[in-house]
């Protein structure tokens, strides 16, 4: 079975330490970028290993390939930075390396996995609205927790499971109060 | 805390005033979201629409120095609608018809009209901490940065008290420390009245059991409480302080009105710094001397929820940093007093504390550094399992019972004035850790959040003429700043935020103390603000 990244959103608490233990698991340059939005949600936005990878059917070097826990793999001395999977990835989950002049995005920390270790920004999460494991163990943990939205599938992405928020309340401080 | 961080998990109604623990305290968001999945309800009260306001329930937005107001409100309800616990009150407190009558003034529609709360939404609140099987009251800096914290930390108590939500799994009054070890540093003795276990000073058995077992005579131990870190800057910059000794702790940005710190400091005669970096306060030492930073320390630490834990270091001290300790005991030793500071390890000093510390008597390193998780507080013999949990029985007063102790709603020391129209109120933010001093210099928090900026709604940028990201200038009674200012709708109008973790915010703060705590007023100010300039390029 493949190896999904969980993401409950209705965890999520702002605070990039996944971007901050990414960064630091990758030589300076995090593949995960916490979004906020409307100042209501915030989400965490990193490769989302799709089933369908629209970067591995552009890739003119076979530098982005599947592999072996069924993640999306990219091979930085293959990668020749033509920057082609940056303009198909419907996440905008890929950045250029303007130093090394490559593309880079989320390796579900292979090198982490290998020695056992969960993947820096699991780890990290103190919320623990990050998890990874295998879809169908993830699914009927998450469905436990009634009343959420689950996406997966949507646009191909069996690669990352999420829980969606809950709406949450838009009143501000009541308008027209003396200030 | 009363109770463990864990146990916020059970919680069936969290009610969390002055805390943004999703930027401040990440790791309690996760037993509060437990919380929440399993069912309970989390109330918030904040001035601003901050993260930790987005997992919320009901969010109360009330005005800065609204606290009491809003806790008595919630009391007038639950009083009038009869949500009280009365066989807890009867069993386990006095004091409550006192209470009661205190109360009156405080109908939802004053409490709404002083707070900015809707009646409704504090009505709605009150029904569902007191209605819930167990609540929890979490509260932080946000109220007890104020010169009445100490009258908002009663009335906290007070509506735990008056619902019966304390001494069982889930309930109790929990306040947020806010570093590693402050809850053991201040359970050692480093406040100004008190002896290691929150044993006066002014005991004379107290003082004269201390003497024994230090080796010296009671009249060699002071008799009469010391000064308060502000207090001690306001001695110094009067002269009557002459040298200090300051380790771990950053005044010129930290201190309010900062810029009377730093000239207090300038004052000195003589001043050493211990510090793991060459901080605002270190450059004008005469000695800095190095400390080893966490990693290189080992040692037992007390959480915010009283629980002691074993730490062994990662690595060893780098450079010719030392440990905290060693270096107190090698001023010791050169000062003539090498006897009593004679520990070999850290394990030695833990076996002191146990033994002038009732309330750590039984908590030895060989115990736990085999418990993971360590052992809370009262723990009096080496048999006993610690106490996780408070006030299960009896609380700490001669009959065991709990006394209700009425506060009223008073102004902050300063208020708003037409040449100083709005209120500034200060905090912070996820990225930065207390004055900067270790997170201004780390680069990827640092490029997460450079600098400091204003925070103000959209109605007050607009009537001061302040487009989005424009630099302002901000301006109290005590100083001035610039920065950019950003907009948002989740503060209310009138009101101004800017983080402290920059050198310059608390040139704007006022050193207004609490009488009993002596805690400045970091969270209440006033201000006016102005635009200088445009937004910087690149910005």
């Amino acid at each position: 079975m493949p190896l999904v990244l969980y993401m409950d959103l209705n965890r999520c608490i702002d605070c990039r330490a996944c971007e901050v233990a990414c960064e630091r698991e990758h030589a300076g340059g995090a593949n995960i970028f916490v979004q906020r939005l409307e100042d209501r949600f915030a989400f965490p936005l990193n490769c989302r290993h799709c089933e369908t990878g629209f970067c591995i059917a552009v890739c003119p070097t076979g530098a982005l390939k599947r592999s072996a826990h069924g993640t999306v793999e990219l091979s930085a001395m293959e990668c020749i930075g033509c920057g082609q999977c940056m303009l198909v990835c419907p996440f905008g989950a890929i950045w250029f390396d303007a130093h090394d002049k490559i593309a880079r995005k989320c390796d579900f920390c292979a090198h982490r996995l290998e020695l056992s270790l969960d993947p820096a920004c699991v780890a990290t999460c103190p919320a623990k609205a990050l998890d990874y494991g295998e879809l169908s163990d993830l699914i009927s943990s998450a469905i436990i927790k009634k009343g959420h939205t689950i996406i997966h599938r949507a646009a191909g992405t069996s690669g990352t499971l999420i829980t969606l928020p809950h709406s949450r309340q838009t009143e501000t401080f009541p308008a027209g109060r003396e200030s | 805390m009363t109770n463990p961080i864990t146990d916020l998990a059970s919680s069936d109604c969290i009610l969390v005033i002055g805390s943004n623990f999703a930027a401040n305290h990440p790791i309690i968001s996760r037993y509060a979201l437990d919380a929440k999945s399993a069912g309970a309800t989390l109330i918030l009260a904040d001035p601003r629409f901050i993260p930790t306001a987005w997992h919320a329930d009901l969010f109360l937005q009330l005005l800065p120095g609204t606290d009491i107001a809003m806790l008595n409100g919630l009391m007038h309800v639950i009083l009038s609608e009869k949500l009280y616990n009365q066989e807890f009150i009867e069993r386990r407190t006095t004091g409550f018809d006192a209470l009661k009558k205190s109360l009156q003034a405080y109908p939802p529609e004053r409490v709404a009209n002083e707070t900015g709360i809707p009646a409704s939404k504090l009505i709605a609140a009150a029904r569902a901490y007191a209605n819930a099987e167990a609540a929890s009251i979490v509260y932080c800096m946000g109220i007890t940065q104020h010169t009445y914290g100490t009258d908002n930390v009663i009335d906290c108590a007070n509506l735990a008290l008056m619902c019966g939500q304390i001494g069982r799994p889930g309930t109790g009054v929990n306040p947020l420390r806010g570093q590693d070890n402050v809850q053991g540093a201040c359970d050692m003795g480093a406040l100004v009245n008190v002896y290691p276990g929150y044993q006066s000073v002014t005991d004379e058995t107290v003082r004269m059991s201390f003497a024994q077992a230090w080796g010296t005579e009671a009249d060699q131990l002071p008799a009469k409480p010391g000064k308060t870190v502000v207090e001690m800057t306001h001695a110094a910059e009067q002269g009557e302080l002459k040298a200090m000794l300051i380790m771990g702790e950053n005044p010129v940005v930290g201190d309010p009105n900062s810029s009377h710190a730093s000239h207090a400091l300038e004052e000195l005669e003589f001043l050493a710094v211990m510090d793991l970096f060459l901080t605002e306060t270190a450059s004008l030492a005469d000695v800095v001397l190095p400390v080893a930073g966490f990693a290189e320390k080992r040692g037992s630490k007390t959480a915010t929820d009283r629980r002691v834990q074993w730490f062994e270091r990662a690595i060893p001290p780098i450079g010719e940093c030392k440990p905290d300790w060693r270096i107190i005991c090698e001023l010791a030793t050169d000062l003539g007093f090498g006897d009593a500071f004679n520990y070999e390890n850290e394990e030695d000093i833990l076996a002191e504390i146990q033994s002038v510390t009732p309330i750590y008597a039984g908590i030895s390193a060989a115990r736990i550094q085999n418990i993971l998780g360590g052992i809370a507080w009262p723990c009096r013999s080496i048999e006993s399992p610690g106490t996780p949990i408070l006030y299960t029985e009896a609380f700490s007063k001669p009959d065991g019972r709990a006394v209700f102790k009425p506060v009223e709603h008073q102004a902050s020391a300063e208020e708003t004035s037409p040449e100083y129209p709005l209120l500034l109120t200060t905090g912070r933010v996820v990225m930065h850790y207390n004055t900067g001093s270790m997170t201004r210099r780390t680069r990827s928090l640092l490029n997460r959040e450079p600098e400091t900026f204003v925070q103000v709604h959209p109605q007050t940028s607009e009537s001061y003429g302040i487009g989005e990201m424009d630099q302002v200038e901000v301006i109290t009674r005590r100083g001035r700043l610039e920065a950019e200012a950003r907009t948002t709708k989740n503060i209310p109008p009138g009101v101004v935020f800017i983080p402290f973790h920059f050198p310059e915010t608390n040139l704007l703060t006022i050193d207004a103390l609490d009488p009993v705590a002596k805690i400045p007023e970091y969270k209440v100010a006033a201000c006016r603000i102005a635009r200088v300039g445009p937004a910087k390029e690149g910005a």
